[in-house]
Order: C-alpha cells, then structure tokens, then sequence
C-alpha cells in the first residue's frame, strides 16, 4: 500500500474522503501527516494534533475487505488491529466498546470509518508522545508515527478475518464490561450489556451500533 | 478439606480429559490423596485409566439420581493416591430426568453429593464435558477453582468469552467463591507459528493467569506429544506410561504449580 506522507493536513480523514469523491486517489492507499488542525474524532472529541503523535487514514475497496466482515463491525475491527500492535509496546493498552483504545482509564486513541462509494475510508488517531489534553491519556513510547503506520500496514496485509477479530474482542469485552462507556452523551456501564456477533450491543433490549 | 478443581472448556478436544488425568496422577505422585470426578458422558478419563464398562456397576450417574453414595461408586486405581468415580454413557439422561425436572438446586447436586467425601482427599479434580449445560454448571458450582486448557490451534480462543461470562455469573450467584486457578495451553507445537500466536494471545490477556515453574517464573506448556495421545490406550496417564517424556514433565510441573499454590 502506498503511503502520502504530509507535513500538516487540516485531516487526514476529510483530505482522503475527499480525494477518493473526486477519483483523484484510488485505494489502497494511506495519508498520513505528521500535524492536523482539525483532528478526526467522534463526538465531539476532536483529535487535535500535536506533531509526533500519529494520524493516518488509509482507503480499501469494499471488496478486498474480510468476506465475513460487516460495514458496521469494521471501525471495530480496524481499531482492534491498532490495538494489538499498540501492546507490542506496552502491556496495559485495552479496547472499549466500540472502539476506544484505552491506558488506565485514558483514551488514547479510535477510529473512524466511512464508506465511499465501493471503498472503505478508515481513520485512526492515536496520542503517542502527547495528550492534547488532560481527559486523554497517551502512549509515552519513542516511536516514529511512520513506523507504526509501516508496521500497521503489515498486520492489515494479513487481513484477519472477523471471526479471528472478534473472539478476542468477545475476551475482552468480557474483561472491561465493568466500564463505562458514552453512548449519545451519557455514561452507561456494560455490566449487563450483551455483544452480538456483529460489535454491535444490547442494552436493555435496545441494540446499537457502532456509529462510526 | 479438598480442594475442588474443574478442568472446564466447552470447545470440544482441547485436552481437558488428558489435563484432569495426568493432574490428578502427578498430584498423587507428590504423595497427595486425589479423587478423580469423571463426569463426562463421554467417559473418557475413566477409560483412560484403564477400566472398561464391565469393570464397574455403578458410576456417577447413580450419586447424582440419589441411587448410591458417592463413596459407594469410587473406584481405586491402579495408581497409589489416586481413587475415581467413573462415568459412563448412560449420564447423558441426567439432563432430561433430573435436571429438565425444574428441581431446586439443580445446579448444586454434585456439591452435595461431594460433601460425603471432601475430607478425604486433599485435592478432587472434576473432568467435565465439552458443553457450557447442566453438568458443566454443576461442575463449576461445586468447585473452588477452574483450570481452563487452551488448545493451541486456530480459533483457540473460540468461546472462552461465554466461558469467563458463566465463570462470573456463578461467582454472582451460586458460587462466590470460584476462582479462575489459571489457563493452560495444550498441544502446543515449537514448529508452529500459530501456537507461538495462541501463547502470545494469551500471555497478553491472561499474563497473571498462567502457571509457571516457580524457579525460573517460566510459563508452563503441554507440548503436543505424541506419548500423551498413546497413554489412554494402555489406560495409564503419561506420568506412568512415558515418565520422563516432555507431556509428562509438563504435567508434573503443572501439580507442583498447583501444591504451592502458584
Ligand atoms: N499434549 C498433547 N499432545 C498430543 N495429543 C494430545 C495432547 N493433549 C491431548 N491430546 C489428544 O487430543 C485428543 C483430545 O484430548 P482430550 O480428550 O484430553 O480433550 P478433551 O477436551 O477432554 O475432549 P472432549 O471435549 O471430547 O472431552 C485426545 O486424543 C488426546 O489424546
Ligand atoms: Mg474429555
């Protein structure tokens, strides 16, 4: 997979969305810059950059994606990957329904995704030397944001299926289900929270999706 | 008392029966007095150790039916410490006349059963069958602690959420006391890199939860090996069969684990 390599991007999500729309780029492919103003984010989290931390997105056609993997798991699914890559450095890194990739109860990093027609743009911020505030943790390892994405690019070239993904997501959503998590702006544990085989949740026999 | 321990994983052939076994056989070369409960329709930890379905008249089925005591169906081994009560096919109609019945405590019928004879024993290993149903549940219900063998093959880790999540109901229900005692990869292959990716899946979620050598801290693996498939057709565990060979030392070191509590 090629990889386009900015010094500043307002975000590298919007600048891939946009250039996949025009047919000016066709996947795969990867941008990745080492500062953005305007950040990829969920919520209302902006994922404001700060130089030295990583922010990449990266667009594959529908069709060499998992033939088992559903549109509305893939954020999940590529968040995942990210996080067993990110535990080659530490141990303590976990994942939180849906997305969220966490260091003591600091999020430090998610994933977004959008469909572009027949592709799949994915968007993944992680902080690595620095939180862009006191709400966010951040990986503290002395590593190079390219390096990642190189050694990330790797593990989706083995292209695990969903199933591979998903038991361990199933562990470890078992483990962290006594967390909370912000669903439309308000906290709710998982505690009694069901996962369906698609990352999808049901709580109190209301079924959510991944919204991003 | 007797410490209980369930040998428990719903995915079928990930070497539970030959993980109870050879525990139990191991723990009772360490000089400690060992009931094996083969609660398996299945019965193969009571085949493995070389009793035929005309070796015994009775067997678990007839304690859990309320038949005969669990003292009156133990058997004794060929092996010095180590005592069993047998299974046999016929345990798979517990579900349907005792269980479906919607009897109170149904999911503790073998922990009162078991009463009878804790004293007895210092450890009593349970090797229970590959389903997540009634006698699973009163396998786990009646134990102190649950052993979980993880076979190193492709989807190894298949099914362990709903594992860990029934672990943890019980623990807020019927058993608050049953713990995790650890997981224990099995079949493991050096050639092979999808055992080394198993093994490493596990150290990153269960790193606290494996055994170890308590010298060296090292983790402890059954390796897959051939004299441990061999040893249920002499009806001998490993430890008899083939002491010395590398399943054997594997096990052996696993019931060390066990007796200093590691
Ligand atoms: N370490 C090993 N090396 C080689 N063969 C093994 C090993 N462990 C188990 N086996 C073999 O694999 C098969 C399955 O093992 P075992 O019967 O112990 O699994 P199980 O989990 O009890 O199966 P079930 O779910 O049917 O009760 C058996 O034939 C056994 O001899
Ligand atoms: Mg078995």
């Amino acid at each position: 997979m090629e990889i386009l390599s900015f010094d500043s991007l307002e975000s590298t999500q919007n600048y891939l969305i946009d250039a996949v729309t025009k047919g000016e780029l066709k996947p795969p492919i990867a941008v990745i810059a080492k500062e953005q103003s305007s950040g990829v984010g969920s919520r209302d989290n902006e994922w404001i950059g700060v130089v030295g931390n990583l922010f990449f997105s990266f667009a594959l056609a529908l069709e060499t994606l998992p033939k088992d993997l559903k549109i509305e798991s893939a954020s999940l699914y590529f968040s995942f990957i990210m996080k067993e890559l990110l535990s080659r450095y530490r141990d303590d890194i976990y994942m939180k329904w849906p997305n969220d990739i966490y260091i003591h109860n600091q999020k430090i990093g998610g994933t977004i995704t959008k469909k572009i027609e027949k592709n799949l743009i994915c968007g993944i911020g992680i902080n690595i030397i620095k939180s862009p505030n006191s709400t966010y943790g951040c990986l503290e390892v002395a590593i190079d944001p390219l390096n990642i994405l190189q050694e990330y690019i790797k593990e989706l070239k083995k292209m695990p299926s969903w199933k591979q993904i998903f038991i361990k997501y199933q562990i470890e959503f078992e483990k962290y289900k006594n967390s909370y998590v912000h669903i439309n702006n308000y906290q709710k544990s998982l505690s009694s929270a069901q996962l369906c085989e698609d990352g999808s949740i049901i709580i109190n026999k209301k079924r959510m999706y991944s919204l991003r | 008392m007797s410490e209980i321990i369930c040998i428990a994983n719903q995915k079928g052939g990930v070497g539970k029966t030959t993980t109870a076994v050879n525990l139990s056989a191991s723990l009772a070369g360490n000089n400690k007095k060992v009931l094996l409960v083969d609660i398996d329709p299945q019965s193969n930890a009571t085949t493995s150790l070389g009793f035929s379905r005309s070796d015994y008249e009775f067997n678990i089925y007839h304690t859990l039916i309320g038949s005969k005591k669990i003292s009156e169906v133990i058997l004794k081994t060929s092996i010095k410490n180590l005592d069993l009560a047998p299974s046999n096919i016929g345990l798979v109609g517990i579900e349907k006349e005792y269980y479906n019945a919607g009897k109170k405590d149904r999911e503790l019928i073998l922990k009162e059963k078991i009463k009878d004879i804790a004293g007895e024993y210092d450890y009593i290993i349970i090797d229970s069958p590959p389903a997540l149903g009634p006698i699973t549940i009163n396998a786990l219900s009646a134990s102190d602690s649950v052993i979980i063998p993880i076979q190193c093959e492709f989807f190894a880790l298949e099914g362990l959420a709903q594992l860990l999540n029934t672990v943890s109901l019980l623990k807020k229900t019927i058993n608050p006391t049953l713990k995790i005692r650890g997981f224990l990869p099995t079949m493991f292959s050096t050639q092979n890199n999808l055992s080394k990716q198993v093994l490493s899946d596990l150290t990153h979620h269960f790193k606290d939860q494996l055994f170890r050598i308590k010298k060296n801290k090292e983790c402890i693996v059954v390796p897959r090996n051939v004299r441990i498939a061999e040893s249920p057709s002499f009806g001998q565990p490993v430890t008899e069969y083939a002491s010395g060979s590398k399943g054997s030392i594997a096990y052996e070191n696993l019931a060390k684990a066990i007796i200093v509590g590691a």
